[in-house]
């Protein structure tokens, strides 16, 4: 008797020997899996139409070769790559050089990881506010439909959104046990502690969005925009310049993110319904 | 038959023609450049996977799961701004060859 599910599972098995990603197996096998019902529509048992089926898709070793092709990294990947790399050599250095330093000599490593980390996240929304800006501007004065400006943002995104999510994670934890060893206490309520939170919760939400719905590229604008908001309000809020910001930051993206879980949870249930 | 160099070298230029009619994912693909070409070309299903990941590498088309009215999760994928440039250059330059060719052979 035939085990289309063991089938199935064996041939990815051996499609990830030959190199493939498990990401593009996976779309190899809805590929699969329609000419299947394609086969099995025009007669074929369920057997011979996966041996047909895997036949037209190729060999594992062909398509692993022409896979490993794709890998040689392009430009940009080269320049993500090398800010990554500098980055951290920075961080190395300060961690190495800066407590053998007799005035610097106060500095805990722990406060050392939680400034770098999180001001790198604060810059990084920043910067993406301003590339929002200048994409919403493009689009008002040159009016086009698309624009490549919009695409290259939002490849840029999806690399940016969960690293700065990373970041402000890091920055916050680190921070918190940083409070602890110096003040006794994880977590004291501060507007700058707040304002973490809501860049913390922004990278987040922006993270979720990207994976959820990477088609969308013309709302990233605005989302950018909105985490320059929230970076900049958590920054001057954080200094008390602009009073409770951060509270009310941290307050609208839980209300974002209690919006969004009740919208899917709607959206799952009107398909388990249909 | 179509030899396998001229399928490969025609290759973005059919997926980038495929995909301005609209979104689209790969075994629709498949089958459509078999409708287009009566048959005449033919391609291993697997090998239009590595042509579709490297055009969104360079970021001329881009792909997003969705799930199909069966059920079935399927990858689809839609041409950008930069790939619309890329097919009008391609269309350029394959009417030129074709140009060409036929001036040749009058």
């Amino acid at each position: 008797m035939f085990d289309r599910e063991s089938a199935i599972k064996s041939w990815r098995a051996e499609l990830e020997r030959g190199g493939i990603r498990p990401a593009a197996v996976d779309e190899l096998q809805s590929h699969l899996e329609d000419a299947m019902d394609e086969l099995q529509t025009q007669g074929m048992s369920e057997e011979e139409a996966f041996g047909k089926a895997w036949r037209g898709l190729g060999q594992a070793d062909e398509l692993g070769q022409e896979f490993r092709k794709l890998r040689s990294l392009l430009l940009g990947d080269y320049l993500v790559l090398g800010v990554l790399g500098l980055l951290l050599g920075a961080l190395g250095v300060l961690l190495w050089y800066l407590p053998t330093q007799q005035k610097l000599i106060m500095i805990d490593p722990l406060l050392l990881v939680h400034v770098g980390t999180l001001t790198t996240a604060y810059v990084l929304g920043g910067l993406f506010a301003l590339a929002g800006c200048y994409c919403v501007l493009r689009r008002l004065v040159t009016r086009r439909a698309e624009d490549a400006w919009f695409e290259r943002l939002s490849l840029l995104l999806r690399w940016a959104a969960p690293a700065g999510l990373v970041l402000a994670l890091t920055g916050l934890v680190t921070g918190c046990f940083w409070a602890h060893q110096a003040w006794g206490a994880f977590w004291m309520g501060e507007l700058k502690e707040w304002g973490a939170v809501a860049v913390t919760g922004w990278y987040a939400l922006a993270t979720i969005r990207l994976l959820r719905s990477k088609d969308r590229v013309y709302p990233l604008p605005a989302m950018t925009v909105a985490g320059g908001l929230v970076v900049l309000f958590s920054w001057f809020g954080a200094g008390g310049y602009a009073g409770r910001t951060s509270f009310l930051l941290v307050a609208a993206i839980l209300v974002v993110a209690l919006w969004s879980a009740c919208r899917l949870f709607r959206r799952e249930q009107e398909r388990t319904l249909a | 038959m179509i030899s396998k160099e001229l399928v490969a070298a025609s290759s973005e230029a059919i997926v980038l023609s495929i995909l301005e009619r609209g979104e689209n994912y790969g075994y629709a693909i498949i089958r459509q450049v078999q409708e287009s070409s009566g048959g005449q070309l033919e391609w291993t299903d697997g090998m239009l996977y590595p042509v579709l990941h490297r055009l969104e590498k360079r970021g001329l088309i881009q792909s997003r799961w969705k799930q199909g009215e069966t059920g079935r999760k399927r990858k689809y994928y839609r041409l950008l701004a930069k790939g619309r440039r890329a097919l009008e250059e391609q269309k350029k330059q394959w009417g030129t060859v074709q140009s060409t060719l036929n001036s040749l052979w009058a």
